[in-house]
This record gives C-alpha cells, structure tokens and sequence, in this order.
C-alpha cells in the first residue's frame, strides 16, 4: 500500500501578526474549526514544507536536514503535530 | 504623546466602512445622511478595486481582523467583490448587517467566503414597529428571511438591537423572537448618542431619556455594562497620562471611511489622514499628528461619577458638537449608573 501524505489545506492562511506566526481558518474550513491558530517557528517550517504533499517519512527527512536534535523525539512531535492537524481537518489526505 | 504609546501602536483592527448610505432610514442613526442616494455621496465611496489594494496593504501591515460595515454594505451592488477581494486576503473576519439585502448571489460569495463572525441588527419584532423605526414595514420580513438565511453559515452570529422610543416596548418580544428562532441572546446597544459625520437624524427626539435607558438596563441582567467603565475613571481622562483618545483607537484599531479617510475611530472625523492619497502604512503612521487640538474636559476631573462614566471624545463630539463641553445625556447616564451600583443619591 502506498504511504500516505498529506498537503496542507488552501484554507488555512499563514500571516504574521505582530511578531507571530498565525494560521487563519478561512473558507469551507470554518464549519469544522471557526478561529485561528498561533504557531512556533517549527510548526510554521513543518506547515509551509507540507504546501507540497509529503508523506511523514519526507517530511522527517526534511526536518532532520534543519533541526540538530534527538531524532526520536522529533519523529515523536512531527507526529504528533499531523495528528493535531488532521483533527482540526488542516491536512488534506491523499 | 509619549515614545511608550508610539511603540505600542499597532493596527491589529481594522473597520473598513464601504457606504455610509443604507436602504433603511432609521432615526436614530448615527450616520445617516438626508439624502442617503445622493449622487456625490455615492461618487467618493470607494471602488471595489480601492478597497481590496487597502485590505492588501492592511495585511502586509499586520492587521488581523477587519469588520465590513457601512451604512448597510450589503447595499453596493459590488458587495460581493469587495467581501472576496478582502477575505482572500487571510484575516478575521465580521460583517454587521442589517440582513435586509441577503441575496441568492451574496450568499452564493458569503457560502464560499463566510465571515467568522455576522452582526445582524434587530430593530423591532413587527412590520409595524419596524414602519415607525426604520421607514419600512417590509423590512421586518427581509431581516428575518436574511437572518434565516446567515445563521445556515458556519460563522459566529450575533443580534443586537438599538432601542428608541418606538421599539423600547417591544424588547421583550425581540428577545424571545431572537431567542426562539436563532437560540442567541439580543444585546443592546449601550448608549444612543446624536449624530455624527454629517449625519441628519433627529436622535434627541426619539431616544430614551437616560433614566428610562439606565432601567431597561437594570431590568435585564444579561446586559454586559461596557467595558469601558472601570475604577480609574472616564476613557476620555487617561489621554492626558500620554494614551492619545484614551481608548483603542489610533491605539490598536483604525477605520477607513468609505471615501479612503483613516480614522481612530467610525465615529470620530475630527482626527484624520487619508489612507487613499497617502497609502495605509503612511496614514496609520502619522495619524497621531492630528490630534493637536484635543483637550481635557475640566469637568470631569472632579466629578464623583467618574468611575461609571462612558464618556469619550466621540460621545462628547456626538453630544455637544465640540470636545470640551459637558455632555448632559452622558453625565445623567453616569450618575444613574453611579446609583445602580450603591453609591450616593446623584444630583445632575
């Protein structure tokens, strides 16, 4: 079975706001999540790597290249993090 | 004004008033004009394309949220553009209403593009009260077919009412209306002021007095007092401690008017640059240079009613014509509330 990937939804616009990182829902988007989302610096890069379709093994190889840390770990948070995202339907899953 | 408030400006908020015309002719609008279809109304408001460079510009300044108001926006027949061009954009979004002009093709846009939060204003809870407050019988109709039509949206929708003598009788009635059909409180606009911006309405003649309005708001628990109101005194005061009008405007918050002014605030056009000549960054950047003429009201400074007063610039311009004067309506209000909350007997 092929690996799944996932795309971040054109739904889910990327501003910054005084200084923060802020992800807006917008659209369709709203009937499952009406508001906005701040994020670090790390869920921005993971977010803005995932504008083109990535499975989570892509997407960890990415992420080791720019992040010196326990590799355990940061396959722990990434995730995590997509698991997050895919509650609040910011992923699209392909 | 101090360095500290100048670094603390930011333009989180933006209110972008697309017509100060409305198909309504409520009487105690703030805004209204005699003749709302004048023709030379109509030719400074801004296009479509104007307002969707600003919302572009009002992102790269870092505004987060923009509420499209008018008049009723709903009545340019480029609404739809306009809402798009700007929601495109990424920001928070609110749209106040009075859900009279809800269209097929409007809610085609709004379905694709839906507001994170509507405002849709109540001005009554019958064809005839609806006649005696806003011009027209229908309207009630209309409202209540939009509202049914922008609660469908996945947007946070909120009801408020201004109440005037002729529908201060039926607040009971809108609320359970509003309650029964939608499952959302009414809220209230807090205090009725005159007219402002050119604005002809005849508000003193028709607005309750500010016992009759203090009572209404005692009677009904749920009413939130505004936030304004806090133990340090009227808003108005805090600007000579260096807080420029002494609320969010200028502060947090802007407006742009439907002819490409930046104001701090809708109702307030004494201070003002022009967003459309100068470009948003620039006209949010030297807006606090306008505000040279602003003084202290001397009479608030020992007034004992102080801690429950909602004065501001823009009330006291709306009352008095000018910004020193005392503004009689505000000071009884003031007092009222002073006395609601257990403090002394109020003589005003």
């Amino acid at each position: 079975m092929a690996e799944r990937k996932y795309r971040a939804k054109t739904d889910f616009i990327l501003r910054k706001i005084d200084g923060s990182n802020v992800l807006i829902s917008t659209g369709e988007n709203l009937a499952s999540f009406n508001g906005y989302i701040e994020m670090n610096d790390t869920a921005c890069f993971i977010w803005e790597t995932l504008a083109e379709e990535k499975s989570e093994a892509e997407l960890l190889a990415i992420m080791r290249e720019y992040y010196e840390t326990d590799p355990e770990q940061l396959e722990k948070d990434v995730c995590e993090f997509l698991e997050e995202m895919q509650t609040y339907q910011m992923l699209e899953v392909l | 004004m101090t360095q500290e408030v100048i670094t603390r400006r930011r333009p989180l908020n933006g209110t972008f008033e697309l017509t100060l015309r409305c198909n309504l002719h409520c009487r105690m609008c703030l805004f209204r004009h005699k003749d709302s279809e004048n023709e030379a109304l109509r030719a400074r408001e801004l296009s479509a394309g104007a307002w969707i460079d600003l919302a572009q510009q009002a992102a790269e300044l870092g505004t987060f949220s923009i509420l499209i108001t008018g008049g009723e926006p709903l009545l340019r027949p480029d609404f739809s553009e306009i809402w798009e061009g700007i929601y495109r954009k990424g920001f928070m979004t609110e749209l106040y209403t009075n859900a009279t002009l809800v269209t097929p093709q409007i809610m085609k846009t709004l379905k694709k593009c839906p507001p994170h939060r509507i405002g849709i204003t109540v001005y009554g809870a019958s064809e005839e009260t609806y006649e005696k407050v806003c011009g027209s019988a229908d309207a009630y109709n209309r409202m209540m077919e939009g509202a049914d039509l922008l609660t469908e949206l996945p947007s946070r929708v909120r009801f408020r009412t201004t109440l005037i003598r002729d529908n201060a009788g039926e607040l009971s009635e809108m609320e359970r209306l509003i309650k029964e059909r939608y499952d959302r409180p009414l809220t209230m606009t807090r205090m009725v002021t005159g007219p402002v911006r050119g604005g002809a309405a005849d508000v003193r003649s028709c607005r309750l007095g500010a016992r009759e309005n203090a009572e209404i708001i005692a009677g009904r628990k749920h009413m939130i007092i505004d936030e304004k109101v806090s133990s340090e005194g009227p808003v108005a005061e805090k600007k000579a401690e260096g807080y420029l009008l002494g609320c969010h405007a200028g502060i947090d918050q802007y407006t742009i008017t439907n002819d490409g002014k930046l104001l701090g605030c809708q109702m307030l056009d004494k201070f003002a640059t022009d967003a459309l000549r100068e470009g948003l960054k620039k006209a949010w950047e030297i807006w606090p240079e306008t505000l040279t003429e602003r003084k202290q009201n001397v009479f608030c400074k020992s007034c004992p009613y102080r801690g429950a007063c909602l004065d501001c610039y823009a009330y006291r311009l709306a009352e008095t014509g000018g910004l020193t004067d005392r503004p009689a309506y505000i000071c009884e209000d003031a007092a009222l509330m002073n006395r609601m909350r257990g403090g002394k007997e109020c003589i005003v």
